[in-house]
């Protein structure tokens, strides 16, 4: 039996044999099983094969041991075959599936007997039916859609993902700044330096409340208060305490109110 | 194949736009920046046990310009009010995480209220910490807490 695959290459595949008119090259003879292949494809063109269909009609069911890799050797031999005949694209690996062949194909003789599928009646016309091509043709776009909503998703997300990435990577940075330490009230109290988180203990708690009461906050209202300390010890041993109380409105545009504190206690002081 | 290809291609071209985006996002070096503070002081045991208040503008207008807008008031346990307003200006350029800023001649009774104002040169970091609010710190000590506008 005869067909012309994309309108040019013409296949005879009862001796395996591919060859285009006036293109002045040389004709293609395929391997046994390569042309068993390739007539299987035709059988079911625009039809995904699985993987395990395929080994089965060649190899299985004529008593024959099937192997994956053999048959990857095949179609890649077929592919080769059809890429010299210009068309490297008429067969489609379907990862984790199988195979799927899309080509124009006409017959050119009428008399012989397609291989359908087991279940078709056998001696249906050569031409493959129309409902059948209907029913076939409908796969592929919906497949081939399929794939193309899956990349358009990948991209989206990834793109999307290379986006909100360093504001994601900012807020966590945010987060990692401050130390809660504790909450008076409506006041959420932070540290925000290493040297305050240093010398802050559950002591200090008392003082900075001890403070807030001193400065007035108005933890009646929501707020952020960043607490930083600083004691510096000067030659001659006097010591200067720098407590510094930064009361920012939760979420608001207000300006944050600072308070310093600073106590200097001299050496004797100190001492006591 | 054909689709590998594809996704190749819109893979690079999204990592490209993304790059791009990063940036642009990043060039913060032409930024205008503004904020604003309201610093309280009480020094316990000194001299005077002085008090002050003060608002402060801080704004750095990308250009390596900016300028400092200070207005408040101090006193001592025994002295009277002094109210003071005045705008600093100043030239900046970004070192690494800092800003390098030099003061331009100013009024010098102004470091009264603000202790910063009294050296011609600071280096001075902004460390965000909220959505708008700022850590105003130079490499040895927190100056304050301001929120940008």
């Amino acid at each position: 039996m005869e067909y012309i695959i994309e309108g040019v290459i013409k296949y005879n595949s009862s001796n395996g044999t591919l060859y285009i008119d006036d293109s002045g090259m040389d004709m293609i003879t395929l391997a046994r099983v390569t042309n068993e292949i390739l007539l299987l494809f035709i059988q079911h063109n625009h039809v995904p094969l699985k993987r395990d269909f395929i080994l089965s009609e060649l190899w299985d069911k004529r008593g024959l041991t099937s192997s994956s890799n053999g048959l990857n050797n095949y179609v890649s031999m077929l592919r080769k075959a059809l890429a010299q005949c210009g068309y490297p694209d008429l067969i489609t690996t379907i990862p984790k599936h199988g195979f799927i062949f899309e080509a124009e194909i006409s017959n050119l003789a009428t008399s012989d007997i397609p291989r359908k599928d087991e279940n078709l009646v056998t001696d249906l016309p050569l031409q493959i039916p129309p409902v059948h091509e209907t029913k076939v043709q409908r796969k592929p776009v919906r497949q081939s859609w399929l794939t193309r909503k899956m990349i358009g998703s990948s991209i989206l997300a990834i793109f999307m993902m290379i986006i909100f990435l360093p504001g994601v990577y900012d807020a966590y940075k945010l987060r990692a700044m401050k130390t809660e330490f504790f909450t008076y009230k409506q006041c959420q109290f932070y540290i925000a330096d290493d040297k305050t988180r240093e010398i802050a203990t559950s002591k200090i708690i008392d003082n900075i409340k001890a403070s807030a009461a001193e400065i007035n906050l108005n933890c009646e209202r929501k707020a952020n208060v960043y607490y930083f300390a600083d004691n510096k010890v000067d030659s001659s041993g006097n010591v200067v305490l720098k407590d510094l109380i930064s009361y920012c409105h939760y979420q608001s545009k207000t300006p944050c109110d600072n308070y310093y504190l600073t106590r200097h206690i001299n050496k004797g002081d100190h001492e006591k | 194949m054909k689709n590998k290809m594809f996704l190749l291609m819109c893979l690079a071209a999204a990592v490209g736009l993304s790059v791009l985006y990063w940036g642009w996002s990043s060039r913060d070096g032409d930024k205008r920046f503004e904020c604003r503070a309201r610093v309280y002081t009480k020094l316990i045991a000194n001299a005077c046990d002085k008090t002050t208040t003060t608002d402060i503008f801080l704004s750095l207008h990308g250009d390596g310009k900016g300028d400092m807008l200070v207005s408040g008031t101090h006193s001592c346990s025994n002295t009277p009010l002094v109210e003071l307003e005045s705008t600093v200006n100043f030239t900046y350029s970004r070192e690494g995480a800092y800003y390098s800023i030099h003061f331009e001649p100013r009024d010098p009774a102004v470091s009264k209220l603000f202790s910063v104002l009294k050296d011609d040169y600071i280096k001075i970091k902004f460390t965000n910490v909220e959505d708008n609010d700022y850590i105003v710190s130079s490499p040895i000590e927190t100056l304050m807490m301001c929120t940008a506008d």
